[in-house]
């Protein structure tokens, strides 16, 4: 992500638009934090990857298929409802 | 050796005896809100109560914003949550409660936990109660800055991702604690990065970090990460002298004249009350900094996606796409560090990246965790500066560019790549600001931890 229309374009992928400022500072910060972290392929690990620190246990049996009801509303916080229903912006 | 006095206890025995509670809430309450004021450690400052008496009547829990507290608004520090109240305690923070733990109130953070030094809170840093000039550390800035500002039996559970319980606790004098990854549930934890995430406590005292986690720790049905391994009661402590290891790769790293005297003065003085040490190595450190960063940053950029102003957080008038809509409420609602973190842990996760950085960060968190796997064949604690630093000005943070900052993680980051548990104490002072000490155990290995954190407390001689 070398350059300003790179960042631009993760950005947008991320779904976060950049003030133009933000733009050039971070087309100054990014390319240096990356050579950074490039340090990780010059050490060609050939380890197997490690998705948590430790084996998770404890899973091993499935709980009884009972159904719950939420004991607290999941929509308190949504400020556009309509009955049931949260409002949000057109898909397309 | 010296006898570190509790408050935590002092209160707990007082409420026991019949002390009027209400009386200890009013003051805790009175001294949170005089807190905030001078010092921004709080977010928000609560109504404290107790329903039931149990392990924990007496004393005043503050808790990290990023963790979800019934009815008090939670906002990880971040202005995308600015008026997210949730309905649900998070199991740590009903576990105090069953226990007679009085929430006090939610602690600055940096956003999301993104931070060293709680720099990144949008609402209001905090500042060292030791030099209000300079920082608390971060990113549980505040819950630190809680515990080293009251003269109250105030205790905070805080979280840590690579380090950001031990940073606080060495800038302000005070114990932190960061468990196992695994030993207290992370429900109603708001998600930094799920495979690093930590809950643990900030204190006074070992006996204080250590009550703590007796009543937060243990197996939750609700987080599948959460470990069946027993809690045992860490309150009962004993001393404890245990073969020490000291990585010679932490001691090469570029740090403060004060902070390694200060290392070295305490090491040596455990040697002569008997303790043995010996050098060892731990070769990834050189790579730590780059392995933390890249998998908690692409786990970040994951979790963050949900903040989208629906459902709850920041929401604004609907206008526009999806796209459009997401995008304007996002930008407006994250700071400058989350918006880097996103950017990168994205990239760095996308299909012809993802072999360069994410996959390969992965393979070299496998390293690591071995590395320490050999050393604690021949150790049982392993002892290194918990910060390369003493805590640093406001206006020399300000002069850092963004990999300055990360490169501060130096000591923290593999112990907590590796979710191994560590306890930060203070154990010295140069020019009157703390020096702290990194004490690291294998998994689940909590009881000689603060076994060993308690003996050493004593002979340094801070906290109370």
């Amino acid at each position: 992500m070398e350059s300003y229309e790179e960042i631009e374009r993760v950005a947008k992928i991320a779904r976060i638009k950049l003030s133009e400022e933000e733009k050039e500072k971070f087309a100054k910060q990014i390319p240096s934090i990356l050579s950074l972290f490039s340090k990780v392929s010059e050490a060609d690990p050939k380890e197997e990857a490690s998705l948590h620190p430790i084996p998770i246990s404890g899973n091993e049996s499935l709980r009884e298929d009972e159904p719950k009801k939420f004991e607290w509303n999941p929509l308190s916080n949504a400020k556009e409802k309509e009955g049931r229903y949260i409002k949000g912006p057109r898909i397309v | 050796m010296v006898e570190i006095k509790s408050i935590v206890k002092d209160y707990l025995e007082r409420a026991k005896s019949g002390e009027d509670i209400e009386e200890i809430f009013e003051k805790g309450k009175e001294e949170a809100e005089e807190i905030k004021e001078r010092f921004n450690a709080y977010i928000t400052v609560s109504e404290p109560s107790a329903e039931r008496k149990g392990k924990l009547y007496g004393a005043l829990i503050a808790v990290k914003d990023n963790i979800c507290t019934k009815g008090i608004r939670t906002t990880a520090g971040s202005k995308i949550l600015e008026d997210y109240v949730p309905e649900f305690d998070a199991t740590c923070v009903e576990r105090v409660k069953q226990e007679g733990g009085a929430v006090l109130g939610k602690t600055a953070m940096d956003e999301f936990g993104f931070g060293t030094f709680s720099t990144n809170c949008a609402f209001g840093i905090p500042k060292n109660p030791l030099d209000a000039n300079r920082s608390c550390g971060g990113s549980s800035g505040g819950a630190a800055c809680a515990v080293a500002a009251s003269k109250m039996p105030v205790i905070s559970i805080a979280e840590s991702t690579g380090g950001s319980i031990t940073a606080p606790a060495a800038f302000t004098g005070t114990v932190g604690l960061t468990p196992t990854y695994g030993r207290v549930s992370r429900w109603g934890l708001i998600d930094y990065a799920n495979s690093l995430d930590k809950i643990g406590v900030i204190g006074r005292s070992t006996y204080d970090v250590a009550l703590l986690l007796s009543v937060i720790g243990g197996r939750d049905p609700k987080d599948t990460t959460s470990s069946t391994e027993k809690v045992d009661e860490y309150e009962r402590l004993e001393e404890k002298r245990l073969k020490v290891g000291i990585p010679k790769e932490y001691f090469e790293v570029e740090m403060e004249k004060g902070v390694e005297e200060g290392v070295w003065n305490a090491i040596k003085k455990l040697e002569r009350e008997g303790v043995e040490y010996k050098e060892i190595s731990l070769p990834s450190t050189s790579l730590a900094i780059e392995t933390y960063y890249i998998i908690s940053m692409s786990e970040a950029s994951t979790n963050l996606a949900k903040y989208c102003g629906l459902r709850y957080g920041l929401q604004k008038n609907i206008e526009g796409s999806s796209n459009e809509y997401f995008s304007e409420v996002r930008s407006l609602g994250f700071g400058e560090e989350a918006k880097r973190r996103i950017i990168l842990g994205t990239y760095m996760r996308m299909a012809g990246y993802r072999g360069k950085y994410y996959e390969k960060a992965l393979r070299l968190r496998t390293r690591i965790i071995n590395e320490f796997k050999n050393a604690f064949e021949n150790v049982d604690i392993i002892a290194t500066p918990s910060m390369p630093i003493l805590a640093p000005r406001f206006e020399d943070i300000e002069k850092l560019a963004p990999e300055e900052v990360y490169s501060m993680d130096i000591m923290t980051v593999s112990p907590n790549l590796a979710g191994l548990p560590t306890l930060s104490i203070p154990c010295s002072k140069s020019n009157s600001l703390p020096v702290g000490i990194q004490f690291i155990a294998k998994h689940f290995h909590e009881k000689d931890l603060l076994d060993f954190g308690y003996f050493a407390e004593g002979l340094f001689g801070y906290g109370g």
